[in-house]
């Protein structure tokens, strides 16, 4: 397979991200923390804007609340792009 | 030529599944689907796995390279 037709079938990891724009997701930060809400924005260095953004600690319990947050991507684990489909339960439609 | 040895592994392996290691006591497992140089990873249908043995699913996954340990093919 050509390398050009294997990045349309495996888009990379940051194309990955782009495509969850305006979609909920869920991005655990290095502290353990999670932040649950809707992607505005990504940059290419993985900085995320997120709005309506729920904080929960490492243990699943609510921290605070954001209308818009941006979240450094230096400081990002890893982000659930579609988390809203995994876990509808815990996104409150 | 060793920097194409060890991503290697990693083309070798994409659609199977592999767990991968974080900093932190975090372990992840799923389905490989793509990598770029940072260690970026894809991880479809990916679940937590806890120390307790219990696991949590996370669906889609984009994993940051910089905190990835290890990762191994779970399947041949």
């Amino acid at each position: 397979m050509s390398s050009q037709s294997r990045s349309m079938k495996n888009p990379s990891p940051l194309k990955v991200l782009r495509t969850a724009i305006n979609q909920i997701v869920l991005v655990r930060v290095k502290d353990g923390n999670e932040y649950i809400g809707n992607l505005e924005m990504v940059d290419p260095t993985m900085n995320v804007v997120l709005s309506d953004c729920e904080e929960t600690s490492s243990d699943g319990k609510p921290v605070a609340r954001y209308g818009r947050a941006l979240i450094r991507g230096s400081h990002i684990v890893f982000v659930s792009v579609n988390y809203g489909q995994v876990a509808p339960e815990k996104v409150g439609v | 030529m060793s920097v194409e040895t060890t991503y290697k592994l990693l083309e070798e392996n994409i659609g199977k599944i592999v767990l991968i290691k974080m900093k932190g006591e975090v372990s992840i497992r799923g389905k490989l689907r793509s990598y770029d140089q940072h260690l970026n990873i894809v991880l479809e249908d990916a679940e937590e796995v806890k120390g307790d043995g219990t696991s949590r699913k996370l669906g889609t996954l984009v994993i940051r390279g910089d905190t990835v340990v290890l990762i191994s093919p779970l399947q041949a």
